[in-house]
């Protein structure tokens, strides 16, 4: 995954990520009406590690950097998460992250509980030999914390299939065999699944489509604006293109691009890969984040960072369709306000949940030594995807909620329903 | 310990409040009982050999407790409780 979200410092998130995942919790907990004893052992993380380590760089210099590994449950199964590399990420943002896995583990049925990891640092600013290093001395810091029946980590935000190579390299150096199942998103060679790069905006692809329908309108035809042009945002920019959207804007870290006629997304990943941005390329007006936000268009695709649409820019906001690529990129604060307006949002623990689902597939095919054809993975990605999306509609409407109350009332009370029956050991 | 028999009588604030809503299973149609007391829920439904049980401060997971020997998910037992008045 490229580095090419927006950045931190154009953020006006109201609530921190950790802010947004305690509410939308304490929400569902709420409706739910959970017990204290539940309350308390979902609203903190299992498990949680801070690493500092020292990597030595290019010019001699060594540089201690900092990383985390949070468990936030595993009453379901293994956890399940992603490392991202970043400048901004600490503690906080991952134990968000990772309670925002557990509960999407739980709404698409996977067998896995939420986990998550970073490190801070910004990859760009490093060379390929001590990406390699910061990637290999944090995995060796996290052994014992992740394997395949522990904690299986994947690419985020700033990381890799490569990343994921010298992770499970690393550890079955240490285990003195090759062991795939301890990471997933990893190159097909290497046992990755088919199908596992472009999952999640596949899956972003498959819900937004199906909101549209409810909404009256064909994605056939319908006007997209998508923020965030890195494995999300690319994926399920094309992916729409395929299906005859019309991407009228695309943002990236730096900056924008626009085109009411339609923008053909083949010409700005190759304009990407020359240049590093987006913005400029030819045949396009300029657009800021600010301007995408608040375009009329009939799907916005959320795929960069959380906190992107606040109660502060919510009222700018005229799509019909907000589908949530990305993590928390709405805050709780904005959803009464565009739930006012009758725009219809996707969940991200929803929305995002292809690359999980296919990770999933990836860990199942590494544990039976089996390979799916790419057909396959799509097709049961759909199925899956297709079957949260009904039991959350089927829950919103049984119970009059929006679609964020029921994705997370299901999940929270799957993982409930979990703990309750595991009971407390000993 | 001590306890004590004391005999429920209509009030204007009954000590429980008794719901009921029916799950069709093949074909068999089985009431779910629910019970709602101060702190909690308690759901059964009479199956062929037993009446289940589920016990929990919150309705979803006492029903889903009780419906589970019937097969019966969380999803599908949050459908079928439904939305709780608050009495």
């Amino acid at each position: 995954m490229t580095l090419t979200d927006a950045p931190r410092d154009v953020r006006a998130a109201t609530l921190t990520a950790i802010e947004s995942a305690l509410a939308q919790f304490d929400r569902a907990a709420d409706h739910l009406d959970l017990s204290p004893d539940s309350r308390a052992i979902l609203r903190v993380p299992k498990r949680e590690w801070t690493v500092n380590f020292p990597v030595r760089m290019d010019d001699g210099r060594t540089e201690v950097f900092t990383g985390y590994r949070v468990q936030h449950n595993m009453a379901r199964g293994p956890a399940k998460g992603g490392i991202r590399f970043h400048p901004a990420t600490d503690l906080d943002e991952v134990r968000a992250l990772a309670m925002w896995m557990t509960w999407k583990c739980a709404l698409v049925d996977v067998p896995f509980g939420g986990a998550k990891g970073g490190v801070t640092v910004d990859p760009r600013l490093l060379s390929a030999g001590e990406l390699q290093h910061v990637t290999r001395r944090f995995a060796t810091e996290l052994q014992g914390v992740i394997g395949p029946e522990i904690d299986i980590p994947a690419p985020d935000v700033g990381t890799n299939a490569q990343t994921m190579a010298w992770i499970m390299d690393t550890l079955s150096m240490h285990a003195g065999y090759t062991v795939p199942g301890v990471v997933t998103g990893k190159p097909v060679g290497l046992g990755g699944s088919e199908g596992r790069a472009d999952a999640t905006g596949l899956g972003v692809t498959f819900t937004a489509q199906r909101a549209l329908a409810e909404a009256g309108i064909d994605l056939a035809g319908a006007s997209v604006a998508v923020q965030g042009f890195g494995n999300v945002g690319e994926a399920a920019a094309r992916l729409i293109h395929e299906r005859g959207g019309r991407l009228v804007a695309i943002t990236d870290v730096g900056g924008g691009v626009a085109n009411p006629v339609g923008l053909d997304p083949a010409r700005l990943k190759a304009f990407l890969s020359e240049t590093g941005t987006i913005a400029g390329a030819p045949g396009t007006d300029p657009i800021d984040n600010a301007g995408l936000l608040s375009l009329d268009v009939d799907l916005l695709v959320l795929a960069a960072l959380e906190g992107q649409v606040t109660a502060r820019n919510a009222d700018a906001v005229r799509a019909r369709v907000i589908a949530e690529g990305a993590n928390g990129p709405v805050t709780p604060d904005a959803d009464p306000i565009l739930a006012e307006r009758g725009v219809i949002t996707v969940p991200d623990i929803l929305c995002n949940a292809g690359g999980v689902i296919v990770s999933y597939f990836e860990w199942v095919q590494n544990l039976q030594s089996f390979a799916w054809p790419a057909e396959q993975v799509a097709d049961r990605l759909r199925q899956v995807i297709f079957a949260a999306y009904d039991r959350v509609s089927a829950v919103r409407d049984e119970q009059a909620v929006d679609a964020r109350l029921a994705a997370h009332a299901i999940a929270v009370g799957r993982v409930a329903d979990a703990q309750r029956i595991r009971g407390i050991y000993p | 310990m001590t306890a004590s028999l004391e005999f429920d009588a209509p009030s204007a604030a009954p000590a429980f409040q008794v719901e009921r809503r029916f799950v069709t299973v093949l074909g068999v149609r089985r009431p779910l009982r629910l019970v709602r007391f101060a702190t909690g829920w308690l759901a059964s439904v009479d199956t062929a050999s037993d009446p289940t049980i589920g016990v929990d401060r919150s309705p979803y997971l006492a029903a889903r407790a009780a419906l589970e020997p019937l097969g019966i998910d969380m999803v599908e037992a949050m459908a079928l409780v439904g939305p709780i008045n608050d009495r």
